[in-house]
């Protein structure tokens, strides 16, 4: 199995329709799989085997195979196309699956179909075709997974099977099924011989039960003792021969007793068939004598018959003779009547011609009425088409009356059109004379409006002054309670500051006291005693608080100052601006205002004025816009459609005018015409004429047809006249051959009569006696006959008799009975004697046959069973046949697979089959175990380390597809898939690796796909398929071939 | 004009997990040596400088020495990218080399990179550097162009490069190259490239007088002895055993003249054959205990490669050499095909009750396995 071209659809990770051309790698093929992780590598072989077989491991059902990326209208499908043993096949599957609907939303589910072609045949039953894969193939799907595919994370499986799944594997591949079949053959062959053997001995056994021997006799007491016994069958068959030996003495006696027993009543027999002979010979010849005696009496009646017949003899020898006058007289005599009857019948026709003829004169002579009649016909004929004519002039004429009628009608119609034409005009005219003056004015009105809304902006700006003074007069007011407060402000403060003030000076003084001593002169007084020193004041505000509260005073009086001018500067531009104001509300309305609020009165009063004054106007000049455009319509129509529909009107009533005065003319014409031909037929009616047609012609056809009738009768008799008289003429003439014919036979009949000597009526009464004659003669001969016969008889007994008396035949009888009882009685015993040797006999040589048999199955027996054992297993080791051939196959396998593997580890492991000892041999199954030549030591296969596992397990691989290439009868394995698994390979194995695989595509014709994403690979392999994992625009992968 | 022509070094390298680091460094200083005594002009590296595509830091270590040592004594250095090499990589920092006379190829982009060398007799020579090309690349380049193997891809390349008036032309270049009289020599440290056919015909260098070739590791000439492979300075397989390797040494005066200078590695490779008893009574006296080694044993023995490393701690390989080895390819038939099924019975009859089958028993065999189609 190769395959060429594979083409997935909707498959796996792959939303679109990817297509690998294999053949593209070339036939030896070692190409690359390679890209991300996930990204649907191992989909690609996951697709043939799904093509193949319609399953993927691990994923039973078919519709998981679906891309989850698909566009939800196409369908999954797998197609392949690939060539097993020269032939090729196009295989393609699709998994049952849901697609969307093409119309309307929602999911219609797809059926799982399958379809196999080749050659010219076409397979689309599911099982039809799975079974044909297989047989095409010769691998079931589960070895083809082991076999073809050596699976990322399961390389050790095949290297570890166990030894019956091995088994299978080799079966199928080396094809040793049929060995098993041998060994059941083996095995069914054994139970059958050893069954055989044993029914031949109780077939013995049961055929010396059936001996028949003398009760009572010797051999009968010894053999019963000895009945059912295998062990004396010999014994039996020797005395079965002794009591045989004795009926053959018996036998011999009785035979020559039945030979003389049979002689005896041979010759009684004889005697008694000669007895019975004379007896007969006797009868017989009485017999004759008696009837040659009757025969004599009846001698002289006999006589006279023989004269009778001879005179008879010669009255029919003239009786031709006689015949012929006969005939010619009774002619004659016919020809006679013919010819009166022909003439009664010519007179009887020459009266009716007479007739026929004055009949014929008679109608002739109407023939001058026939031609008045004639030509009156023509006349009233004439007539008739002069009515004809009339007729299609009436038509004609009603026919132009009713076009003159349409025309009229017609015309009628156009006027009426042109009239309100007419009238549309007119009043379309008056309307626009009317409305004209009052669009004129339009421009007039809309300047109008321009107005009104410029004096409403003037109102709107004047609005938002005067809303600007309200809001200056209501700063004045709060402006006004502020300077208020702040002159309160600044009268508090100067009265703390002055308090404070006084109170620190009186402080100070208290300090100057303070410091008094006695002996030192006060600074008030200079007194150097200081009886009294003034109290001190405590609490004083310091200087420097003081000064603090002279510049709080200071600042409020400050503060107090600046908004006393703010508030001046207010009532300053309030003054000014509510003159300018009140000055603009009376140019605008004419009205002066005295205060603000009077002046938003006057305003607002003004302003909605003008409002009710605007919408008039607008709703004014919209309705004028409306006439105008009506205008505008109307001359448009004026100008461009009405003249001229005008005008068409006019012509057309011209034209229909026109055609009427003409249509008007021809009808006259025509009623003219009519009447002209009308008056040559005034005095007639068209159905007098007719009815006269009719009566003439009828009228002149009988009278032709008389005349007709007339002539052919009287030609007819004519003729028939003629013609009886060319009878009659014929007639006459032959009656007189006829007499002349007479004479001539009228002499030789009497010539004839003479030499009889008979007149004609004694010969005629002779000849009535011809029928005697037959009669005559036989009794003749009978009498003849019947002397002679006696005659014979009495001759021949005599001679028997010879002089010869009988004998008693009752005595005879006698003899003969006793004779035969004899006889009887001896064949009775002797047929006894012998049924019993011959029964006896039969037993004794089946018996020995049987034994013979016995012992050609005995040996045969000791043949087989060492075949039997060894082929089953059921001696030494227990290998069975098959076993060992798998075995064999196997070792051949491992030379191959060692071949692999030793250039893949410098030589370091080797495959064996693990051999154990058992009772002294080496049995081996189909189990692997690894020869190390670092340690010297074989070791199971699985406890190789990762990368060891996946050299040994390709090895194994690819020496198991080498194997069953080379393998005669073997199938053919031209694909391999390595998933993976390069990534347990250091840099150097790796090479090792890949000169192995490089030899396959040399020396072999083989496909091997390497699945993997380690990048060293795609240096070394150039055949490449890549596969693009394009997850993030959810669109699935996609892949692409390099060479 | 004298030039130094290596290849192959494959920094980084390691045979059966054992680190080469020492040899390396050892086998480029004595490079660097026999450049100095040779007082070459120019030195050539034709290809995988590393021997991954992601060298270690160790690795690039080695070669910033190994470059510096060469800038040092004043040599002019070409270097190209190999199949193992990142191309890249190796171009890292290419622009600065090259004003230090250190001139290393970039990423092919359809263009080969040529430089003119004269040395002090006047003799001029263009140096042109062909880094590793595969067709798929060329392709890319020279659309046009009717490329389907790596011949007609080297070949179209190749014919692009301008002839100047030098004397001489010569052309750094690694591919696998073959003559149509013969295939070149491979070694099993050589990377192969799967799946088709990657050799290019020698002829495509008939425009050049001296073509220093890379890729192969066994020191050869191919069609004529001016198309050389160098070799790898260090035996990186087996199968290099036997082969010494050298540096070759290329005049080019009034004529070109090709010579070698061996090289000779701080540890050997060698393969040891025999008994594996014999091989350790032998190695005992062994003046080279330290050599990497693989051993052919010729019979199994049990713990040999623990046995064998305390004669020869370097030890790589220990492998089994059978008497009748024929490197496990079946000759003829196996018996299992040859034998038709009752002689395969009547071989598994004798191994289990050591007889023959009578006669008769054959026919016994026979018969039931024709029954049971056995013998179609």
């Amino acid at each position: 199995m190769r395959p060429i071209l594979l083409e997935m659809t909707a498959f796996g990770p792959y939303s679109g329709t990817e297509t690998i051309d294999f053949d593209s790698f070339g036939k030896g093929g070692l190409f690359l799989i390679t890209g991300d992780t996930g990204s649907g590598k191992t989909t690609i072989f996951n697709a043939i085997t799904y093509a193949l077989y319609g399953k993927i491991s691990g994923e039973r059902e078919g519709h998981m195979m679906r891309s989850d990326f698909a566009s939800p209208d196409v369908t999954t499908s797998v197609r392949l196309v690939f060539e097993n043993a020269g032939c090729r096949y196009t295989v393609t599957r699709r998994p049952k699956q849901e697609i969307a609907k093409k119309r309307g939303g929602g999911t219609k589910p797809v059926n799982e179909s399958v379809v196999l072609e080749y050659d010219d045949k076409y397979i689309d039953k599911k099982a039809e075709v799975n079974s044909k894969i297989i047989d095409i193939l010769g691998i079931k799907f589960e070895q083809w997974e082991q076999i073809v595919m050596i699976a990322q994370g399961q390389f050790g499986k095949i290297l570890t099977a166990d030894s019956k799944e091995r088994k299978d594997i080799l079966r199928t591949l080396f094809r040793t099924g049929h060995l098993v079949d041998f060994q059941n053959l083996v095995a069914k062959r054994y139970k059958d011989l050893d069954d055989e053997i044993s029914s031949y001995y109780s077939k013995a056994l049961t055929l010396t039960d059936s001996a028949v021997l003398i009760e009572g006799s010797d051999v009968y007491e010894k053999f019963k003792d000895m009945r059912g016994k295998k062990e004396y069958i010999k014994e039996m068959v020797e005395l079965l021969e002794s009591a045989i030996d004795d009926d053959r003495v018996s036998l011999e006696k009785l035979t020559s007793d039945l030979g003389e027993s049979d002689r005896k009543r041979k010759d009684i027999s004889a005697r008694m068939g000669i007895n019975d002979g004379l007896i007969k010979a006797i009868d017989q010849l009485n017999q004759a004598n008696n009837d040659l005696e009757s025969l004599s009496e009846k001698k002289d009646q006999i006589d006279g018959e023989r004269e009778t017949i001879a005179l008879l003899e010669k009255v029919i020898s003239a009786k031709t003779d006689y015949r012929n006058v006969c005939d010619c007289e009774s002619r004659i005599s016919d020809m006679r009547n013919r010819e009166g009857g022909l003439k009664g019948d010519i007179d009887a026709k020459m009266e009716e011609s007479e007739r026929l003829d004055s009949e014929l004169a008679e109608a002739n002579a109407n023939t001058p009425v026939i031609e008045g009649k004639r030509m009156e016909l023509q006349n009233l004929t004439d007539k008739m088409d002069v009515f004809d004519e009339i007729d299609v002039l009436n038509d004609k004429r009603h026919r132009a009356e009713e076009n003159l009628k349409s025309l009229l009608d017609s015309k009628k119609k156009t006027e009426d059109e042109l009239a309100s034409v007419l009238d549309t005009k007119k009043r379309y005219r008056s309307y626009i004379g009317e409305n004209e003056a009052a669009v004129a004015s339009l421009s007039g009105l809309e300047s109008d409006l321009k107005g009104i809304s410029k004096v409403m902006k003037d109102i709107g700006r004047l609005g938002s002054q005067i809303a600007g003074l309200s809001s200056l007069i209501s700063a004045r007011s709060s402006k006004n309670d502020e300077y208020d407060g702040a002159v309160r402000m600044y009268e508090e403060a100067l009265d703390a500051y002055n308090d404070a003030h006084k109170r620190h000076n009186m402080s100070l003084l208290g300090a100057m006291v303070d410091d008094l001593q006695d002996g030192c002169p006060c600074p008030l007084c200079g007194s150097i005693e200081h009886p009294h020193p003034a109290a001190k004041e405590s609490g004083a505000p310091t200087k420097k608080e003081v000064d603090s509260l002279k510049k709080k005073s200071d600042t409020a009086f400050e503060k107090a100052n600046a908004i006393k001018s703010e508030l001046d500067g207010l009532i300053g531009s309030i003054d000014a601006n509510s003159r300018s104001v009140y000055e603009s509300v009376r140019e605008l309305t004419g009205d002066a205002p005295d205060s603000v609020e009077g002046a938003q009165r006057i305003l607002d009063t003004f302003r909605d004025g003008k409002l009710v004054e605007m919408d008039e106007l607008k709703a004014e000049i919209e309705r004028l816009h409306v006439i105008d455009s009506e205008i505008k319509r109307m001359t448009a129509e004026l100008n461009e459609s009405l003249d001229k529909k005008e005008t068409d009107l006019s012509d057309r009533i011209k034209d229909l005018t026109g055609r009427y005065t003409e249509a008007n003319g021809d009808l006259s014409a025509l009623k003219a015409r009519i009447d002209e031909k009308s008056a040559g037929v005034s005095n007639l009616s068209r159905e007098g004429v007719g009815e006269r047609i009719s009566v003439l012609k009828t009228e002149i056809s009988a009278m032709e047809n008389r005349i007709s009738v007339a002539k052919k009768r009287f030609d007819d008799c004519n003729e028939r006249l003629n013609k009886l008289k060319g009878e009659h003429d014929n007639i006459l003439k032959s009656l007189d051959d006829e007499v002349r014919r007479k004479d001539e036979y009228d002499t030789v009949l009497g010539s004839r009569l003479f030499e009889l000597d008979m007149d004609i009526d004694r010969f005629r009464i002779e000849l009535g006696r011809e029928g005697e004659l037959d009669e005559l003669r036989s009794e003749v001969a009978e009498y003849d006959k019947a002397l002679e016969k006696a005659n014979t008889i009495i001759r021949s007994n005599e001679v028997v008799i010879n002089n010869r008396e009988p004998e008693d035949a009752d005595v005879l009888k006698q003899e003969a009975d006793k004779a035969d009882s004899d006889h009887n009685e001896i064949l009775k015993e002797h047929s006894a004697v012998s049924a019993r040797i011959q029964r006896n006999s039969d037993i004794v040589s089946s018996v020995e046959g049987v034994m013979e048999d016995v012992v050609e199955l005995d040996r045969m027996y000791k043949e087989f069973r060492p075949i039997y054992e060894v082929a089953v297993g059921s001696y030494g080791n227990r290998i069975d046949f098959e076993t060992y051939v798998q075995a064999m196959y196997f070792k051949n396998v491992l030379g191959f697979a060692n071949r692999r593997l030793r250039m893949m580890t410098s030589d370091r492991f080797e495959l064996v089959l693990s051999s154990k000892m058992r009772d002294g041999r080496t049995s081996y199954g189909l189990d692997l175990d690894v020869m190390d030549a670092f340690t010297g030591r074989m070791r199971p296969a699985n406890t190789l380390s990762g990368g060891e596992t996946f050299k040994a397990s390709l090895s194994l691989a690819l020496g198991l597809s080498d194997a069953v290439q080379a393998a005669s009868g073997g199938i053919k394995i031209d694909t391999l898939f390595v998933d993976e698994g390069f990534g347990t390979l250091d840099a150097e194995s790796m090479r090792s690796a890949m000169q192995v695989l490089d030899q396959l595509s040399t020396d072999g014709n083989r496909l091997v796909g390497i699945i993997s994403h380690v990048p060293a690979l795609k240096d070394n392999i150039d055949r490449r398929i890549m596969v693009t994992n394009a997850r993030m625009g959810g669109r699935g992968s996609s892949l692409r071939i390099e060479l | 004009m004298r030039l130094i022509h290596v290849s192959d070094l494959h920094i980084g390298k390691k045979m059966s997990e054992t680190s080469l680091v020492e040899d390396q460094r050892y086998i480029l200083k004595e490079i660097v040596r026999i450049v100095r005594e040779e007082a070459a002009d120019c030195i050539l590296i034709s290809g995988d400088v590393f021997d991954s595509s992601q060298p270690s830091a160790e690795s690039t270590d080695i070669l910033d020495d190994f470059l510096t040592d060469l800038f040092d004594i004043g040599v002019k250095t070409f270097m190209i990218y190999g199949n193992h090499d990142s191309p890249e990589r190796i171009a890292y920092g290419r622009s600065i080399f090259k004003r230090n006379n250190v001139h290393v190829s970039g990423s092919f982009e359809g263009k080969v990179e040529s430089v003119t060398v004269t040395d002090g007799n006047g003799i001029s020579v263009d140096i042109c550097m062909l880094p590793f090309v595969k067709p798929g690349i060329v392709r890319k380049y020279f659309p046009d162009s009717d490329i389907d193997d790596y011949t007609s891809a080297v070949r179209t390349v190749v014919d692009t490069i301008p002839v100047t008036d030098s004397k001489y032309r010569v052309l750094m270049a690694h591919q696998f190259v073959s003559s149509k009289g013969g295939s070149p020599e491979r070694s099993e440290s050589e990377d192969i490239s799967v799946g088709g056919l990657d050799n290019v015909d020698v002829s495509v260098f008939d425009g050049f007088d001296y073509v220093a070739l890379g890729h192969l590791h066994k020191p050869q000439s191919v069609g004529r002895p001016t198309v050389r492979y160098c070799g790898t300075p260090l035996k990186y397989s087996k199968t290099e055993c036997n082969g010494p390797k050298s540096v070759t040494v290329v005049e080019l005066n009034d004529d070109v003249v090709v010579r070698t200078v061996p090289l000779v590695p701080l540890r050997d490779v060698r393969v040891v054959r025999g008994r594996l008893e014999d091989i350790i009574d032998a190695g005992k006296g062994d003046p080279s205990p330290n050599d990497l080694i693989y051993a052919e044993i010729t019979e199994m023995e049990k713990d040999a490669m623990s046995r064998l490393r305390q004669v020869y701690p370097c030890t790589l390989n220990i492998c089994l050499i059978k008497d009748s080895d024929t490197g496990g390819v079946q000759t003829s038939l196996p018996e299992v095909e040859r034998l038709d099924p009752v002689e395969l019975f009547g071989r598994m009859f004798l191994e289990m009750r050591s007889m023959e089958l009578t006669k008769e028993q054959q026919d016994i065999v026979r018969t039931l396995m024709e029954e049971s189609k056995v013998m179609e």
